[in-house]
């Protein structure tokens, strides 16, 4: 028997699984980087991460709440349709760095706004049921000005994004 | 009244990991809570064993139960565990120095043996905690260790092909940038009967930032699991240890012990007085 993947394009119970996961993965990512960044004294990119955290936070429980009246789907986390490794809204961990400052954080927010965005796109042009087209336009629609969003955000601290700042005394050196 | 099922943030506890941003750990953390939630194991009915190195971490930041044992004991400790209480489910988390050097012996046994546990090996190709040593899966031409500033010019241990000859019934490799692959293996690997072998490829961006590039060469194995050793010790073989997918699986005897009932804590005790 052959097994058919998961596809937010399905149904609506299938598209608001798909869209509550990406908040909760999102959500997940930005708080384990705003401990890490915490925890090795880097307020700067932890500020943003806990600000972006709590985003993701409001906007899962939007999407709760929405889904409400819906009957819920269950999925594994390897079954999601995300197109991807991971959910499209969530920051690679691979790309943090413990020297890395608002911008840096700010710009990583950037890549997953609009990854976001451009996964809602993709499905409104593709679904066939037009509740999910519909819901998967208003979405994207959504993302489209959380990116506006974070470029004002950027706009407000235009800080180089070449290199990491320098530390002197970094805390693993080779020995 | 309907019980809600256990969300995957229900395994993790509120230690914050101390692991370097961008460390491939995170992704073992986030998969194994996800594989406990898909499996909805009560959090008290788990044991996450581990010895020492930054991956051994892992318990700490379980809600499950957790032993943070000594260097490269973390088999023998899970082995006593399991046999124990074998209705507990005994996974165990460690590194590539942990495993493979200072635990070498205790990882051929536990193949061997085949209790029913999982071990997770979070390999990194380096002694990250003690500040970048090379590790027995180092390559022979790395040269960024100050004690082997012209490489080990050694062979790195090939820890698929050693669990496979050592007997292990379950053997994978998987990758920290595909973290929900990961969780479906930890799931199969804990569903399996028998001891189960993940090795993952977990890159450290402090001590060996040249990792950042196994992204792009990491690929799948062409071929799903199979349960004929030679076919299993050929594809380890033939590959150049950045494929991934679970390797072999195969349906063995279990090593479990009788318990005589008469042995109960106040007799363990006796025996354990100094």
């Amino acid at each position: 028997m052959s097994r058919v993947k998961p596809t937010a394009l399905n149904s609506l119970p299938m598209f608001f699984a798909h869209a509550h996961a990406l908040e909760i993965e999102a959500m997940e990512r930005h708080q384990e980087l705003a401990d890490v960044m915490e925890v090795h004294n880097n307020a700067e990119a932890a500020a943003i991460f806990q600000r972006l955290a709590g985003y993701g936070e409001q906007h899962a429980a939007e999407v709760s709440e929405m889904m409400r009246e819906i009957e819920p789907v269950s999925i594994a986390p390897w079954d999601y349709d995300w197109g991807g490794t991971e959910a499209p809204e969530t920051s690679a961990m691979e790309n943090a760095d413990y020297r890395m400052t608002s911008a840096h954080a700010l710009n990583m927010a950037l890549l997953t706004e609009q990854a976001a965005h451009d996964y809602y796109a993709q499905i409104a042009a593709r679904a066939e049921n037009d509740d999910v087209r519909r819901y998967a336009e208003e979405f994207a629609e959504e993302e489209a000005q959380h990116v506006q969003y974070v470029r004002q955000w950027i706009a407000k601290n235009p800080v180089a994004l070449d290199e990491l700042p320098l530390d002197d005394d970094p805390a693993h050196m080779p020995e | 009244m309907t019980v809600a099922p256990l969300p995957a943030k229900a395994y993790k506890s509120a230690t914050r990991p101390v692991w370097c941003p961008g460390c491939g750990h995170f992704a073992v953390l986030s998969a194994a809570t996800k594989a406990f939630a898909h499996l909805q194991l009560s959090p008290e009915a788990v044991a996450v064993i581990s010895g020492i190195g930054c991956s051994s971490r892992m318990p700490a930041y379980m809600s499950s139960y957790g032993f943070h044992g000594i260097h490269g004991r973390a088999l023998p400790v899970a082995t006593g565990l399991k046999t124990m209480r074998p209705e507990l489910t005994v996974v165990v988390a460690g590194g590539d120095g942990d495993g493979f050097s200072i635990g070498g012996n205790h990882f051929l046994h536990a193949c061997r043996r085949n209790v029913d546990i999982t071990y997770i090996v979070m390999d990194n190709e380096v002694y990250g905690m003690t500040k970048g040593q090379a590790s027995p899966t180092s390559p022979a031409d790395w040269t960024h260790g100050k004690l082997t500033p012209h490489g080990t010019g050694m062979r790195a241990f090939n820890p698929a092909a050693i669990a496979l000859a050592a007997g292990a019934s379950f053997v994978a490799r998987a990758f920290a940038g595909q973290p929900n692959e990961i969780a479906r293996m930890i799931t199969e690997a804990i569903s399996h009967r028998g001891f189960s072998f993940i090795q993952v490829l977990s890159p450290c961006p402090t001590f060996c930032p040249e990792q950042k590039n196994w992204k792009q060469i990491v690929k799948g194995f062409a071929d799903g699991p199979t349960n004929n050793t030679e076919e299993a010790a050929r594809r380890v073989h033939a590959d150049d240890g950045f494929s991934t997918g679970i390797i072999f699986k195969s349906s063995q005897p279990v090593w479990q012990p009788h318990l005589a009932d008469n042995k109960d804590a106040a007799f363990l005790g006796e025996e354990f007085a100094v």
